[in-house]
C-alpha cells in the first residue's frame, strides 16, 4: 500500500530509487497525484529546506534530495496535468547582470520546485529586460533575483524599475550573501529571503 | 621608482613578523595601516580597451603596480605588495580550462570535466594561461626589486579547482556519487599545487627574500594562503573527509601558512582547522553583508586561544575595541585610513594604549 510518509523520508535521504519506486507504486494504486505531490514530495522537500536552514543539511544533501524530487516529478507530471493540477505559481529566477554565481540561485530553484512552483531559470548575468521578457512570456507572478557581490547587487533596483516600467503585476524577491531586508526595502523589492528555504516561504506568501 | 621598502624600515617589519609566527608580541600588537599618500597623484597611464588586456597586459599591470605602491602610505606592519593576478580560477586554467573575463573584478573558468572517473589532472607548463601569469610575474618582479614586494599569485587548489573544472553543483553531487574519485583526484591536485607554488616562489625569490601573497603577511620562508571556498557549501564532516588532508599536507610543506576562512558558512570547519598542528593560523573574513569584525571577537578568540595566528581586517574605528578584548600573541590586524594624519594617530594610539615591554 502506498506510503507517502516513507516517500517523504526517502526524499529527505536523497534516495532517488526508493522515491521513484514509491511514487510509481502510489500512482499504480490510484493515489491522487496531487496527494502524492503534497504529502510525499513537497512534505519531504519542506523538511530538507528546514534542515538546510538549521545547518543540519548542506548543499550536497539538498542536491541529492532535489534530484530524487526531479526524477519522481517525471512520473508525476503527466498525472498532474491530466487532473488539471496547477503549480503553486510561476517564478522567473536568475542571477543579475554582471554576476556569474549560480549556486544560490540553483538552490532556490530546487527548493521552489520542491515547493510545487514552476521555475523558469533565466540563468546568470541576466539583464533587467530579460527578466521582464521571461515573466511576460511565462505568465510569472514572481521574479527572484540573486547576487553574490556587493558590486552586482546594484543591478537589483534596475530590475525592480524595469518591472514597474513594463507595468507588470509581478512581485520581486531578492537574496544573496550581501543582501539584507534593509536593502530590499530601500530598492522597493517585495521580499527578501536569507536562504533557500525562506525563499519558498516568501514565494508562498507573496503569491498567496 | 622610490623604494617603498625603504620607507617602511623593512628589516624591522621582518623581525616583527618573525615574532608573529612565534605567537609573540613584539612590544605592541601587530597592525598594518594603509592610506592614500597626502601627495597622491591621479592615474596617469593608458588603460587598455579590452577587459582581457586589463587583466593580462604586462605594461598596464606594471603601471598599476607602480601607481598603487607610489601613492599608498604604509604604517606599522603594512607591506607594500603587488600581486600579479588573473583571477581565482587561474589554477584551474593551468589544468586546461579556458579563462573568461567578465569585467575588471570577475574572471572564471568554464567547467570542462564531464567524466570525473576518467579525469587525470595535468599541468601544462607550456599552456597559455601559465605563460601569461609567468610573464606578469616576471615583469612585476623586474620593477619590484628593492622597491616593493611581489605577492605569490592567488592559488585555489584542490577543492576549489575541482569545483571550477566540474561546476560546484556537480562536485557537491560527486561527494555522494563518486567519493572514491574525488579522493583519487585530491592528492594529484595537491602535487600540481606544489609544482605551481614552487615555480611562483622561485621566480619571486630572484628579486626578494621571503614571501607574501594577497594576504599581506610576511614570511622569511615559503608562505601562502591556503583556501577552499567550496568548503562553505558542505558539511564539516565532508570537509574533513575530502579536503582537510590537503590542508594538512600543504601546511606541513610550507614554512608558514594561513588558512583563509571565508564567511559564516565555513565556520563549522574551524575546529578541524585548529586541530591541524602544522597550520600556523587563520585569516577570518566574515564576508559581504556580514556583521562587522568587532562582532566576531568570539571567533577570533577561539583561533588565538587554540595557539594559532590570526589575521583579520577591520574598520579603523574598530581597531582599539578589538585589541582591548583579544589576546595579542599571534594577532595581526589590517586596516585602512582616509589620511596619513588619521593613520599616524591610530598607530600612536595603539602604541600608547597597548604597548608592552618585550619579554627578556
Amino acid at each position: 500500500m502506498a506510503d507517502l510518509a516513507a516517500t517523504a523520508e526517502a526524499l529527505i535521504r536523497g534516495d532517488r530509487d526508493t522515491v521513484v519506486n514509491l511514487v510509481k507504486q502510489a500512482l499504480d494504486e490510484g493515489v491522487d497525484a496531487e496527494k502524492i505531490l503534497d504529502e510525499g514530495l513537497v512534505a519531504g522537500m519542506d523538511v530538507v529546506g528546514q534542515k538546510f536552514k538549521n545547518n543540519e543539511f548542506y548543499v550536497p544533501e539538498v542536491l541529492i534530495a532535489a534530484r530524487a524530487m526531479n526524477a519522481s516529478m517525471e512520473l508525476l507530471e503527466p498525472a498532474l496535468a491530466k487532473s488539471g493540477v496547477k503549480p503553486a505559481g510561476v517564478v522567473v529566477l536568475g542571477t543579475v547582470k554582471g554576476d556569474l554565481h549560480d549556486i544560490g540561485k540553483n538552490l532556490v530553484g530546487m527548493m521552489l520546485k520542491g515547493g510545487g512552483f514552476r521555475v523558469v531559470d533565466a540563468g546568470i548575468d541576466v539583464p533587467p529586460e530579460r527578466f521582464v521578457q521571461l515573466a511576460q512570456d511565462n505568465g510569472a507572478q514572481l521574479i527572484g533575483l540573486s547576487a553574490l557581490l556587493t558590486t552586482t547587487m546594484t543591478q537589483m533596483p534596475n530590475v525592480v524599475e524595469a518591472v514597474k516600467e513594463a507595468g507588470l503585476d509581478v512581485k520581486v524577491m531578492i537574496g544573496g550573501a550581501p543582501i539584507t531586508q534593509e536593502y530590499a526595502d530601500e530598492i522597493g523589492a517585495d521580499g527578501y529571503a536569507p536562504d533557500a528555504a525562506s525563499a519558498v516561504e516568501m514565494a508562498r506568501g507573496l503569491i498567496g | 621608482m622610490e623604494s617603498a621598502l625603504e620607507r617602511i624600515d623593512f628589516d624591522a617589519v621582518k623581525q616583527r613578523f618573525d615574532a608573529y609566527w612565534r605567537r609573540e608580541v613584539p612590544g605592541r600588537p601587530l597592525i598594518g595601516i594603509t592610506c592614500p599618500r597626502d601627495d597622491a597623484k591621479p592615474t596617469d597611464y593608458p588603460v587598455p580597451d579590452t577587459v582581457e588586456a586589463r587583466w593580462t597586459d604586462v605594461g598596464y599591470q606594471c603601471d598599476r603596480a607602480r601607481h598603487q605602491i607610489e601613492n599608498t602610505a604604509y604604517f606599522g606592519e603594512a607591506l607594500p605588495v603587488f600581486m600579479p593576478d588573473i583571477g581565482p580560477d587561474s589554477f584551474s586554467a593551468f589544468l586546461g580550462g579556458e579563462l573568461v573575463f567578465l569585467d575588471d573584478q570577475t574572471s572564471w573558468v568554464r567547467p570542462f570535466v564531464d567524466d570525473l572517473g576518467g579525469y587525470v589532472p595535468a599541468f601544462d607548463p607550456g599552456g597559455k594561461w601559465w605563460r601569461r601569469i609567468c610573464d606578469l610575474l616576471d615583469a612585476v618582479c623586474e620593477i619590484a626589486k628593492g622597491n616593493f614586494l611581489v605577492g605569490i599569485p592567488d592559488l585555489h587548489g584542490g577543492g576549489d579547482a575541482l569545483a571550477a573544472v566540474r561546476h560546484p553543483d556537480k562536485l557537491a553531487l560527486d561527494l555522494y556519487d563518486e567519493p572514491a574519485e574525488v579522493k583519487r583526484l585530491m592528492p594529484a591536485l595537491t602535487r600540481i599545487y606544489r609544482e605551481v607554488f614552487e615555480e611562483y616562489h622561485r621566480r619571486a625569490s630572484r628579486v626578494q627574500d621571503g614571501s607574501t601573497t594577497w594576504i599581506h603577511v610576511y614570511s622569511r620562508g615559503s608562505f601562502t594562503a591556503l583556501q577552499n571556498d567550496f568548503s562553505g557549501l558542505i558539511s564539516p564532516a565532508m570537509f574533513a573527509e575530502f579536503f582537510l588532508p590537503e590542508v594538512e599536507d600543504l601546511a606541513g610543506w610550507l614554512d608558514n601558512s594561513l588558512y583563509h576562512l571565508d564567511g559564516p558558512t565555513a565556520l563549522g570547519n574551524l575546529p578541524w582547522l585548529l586541530d591541524v598542528k602544522e597550520l600556523d593560523g587563520i585569516q577570518w573574513v566574515p564576508g559581504a553583508g556580514a556583521k562587522p569584525m568587532s562582532e566576531w571577537t568570539d571567533v577570533c578568540a577561539q583561533v588565538l586561544e587554540a595557539g594559532k595566528c590570526l589575521h583579520i581586517s577591520c574598520g579603523a574605528h574598530e581597531v582599539e575595541c578589538i585589541l582591548s578584548v583579544l589576546p595579542h600573541e599571534g594577532l595581526f590586524i589590517r586596516t585602512h585610513c582616509s589620511t596619513e594624519a588619521e593613520a599616524r594617530r591610530l598607530l600612536r594610539s595603539v602604541e600608547g594604549r597597548f604597548a608592552r615591554p618585550p619579554r627578556p
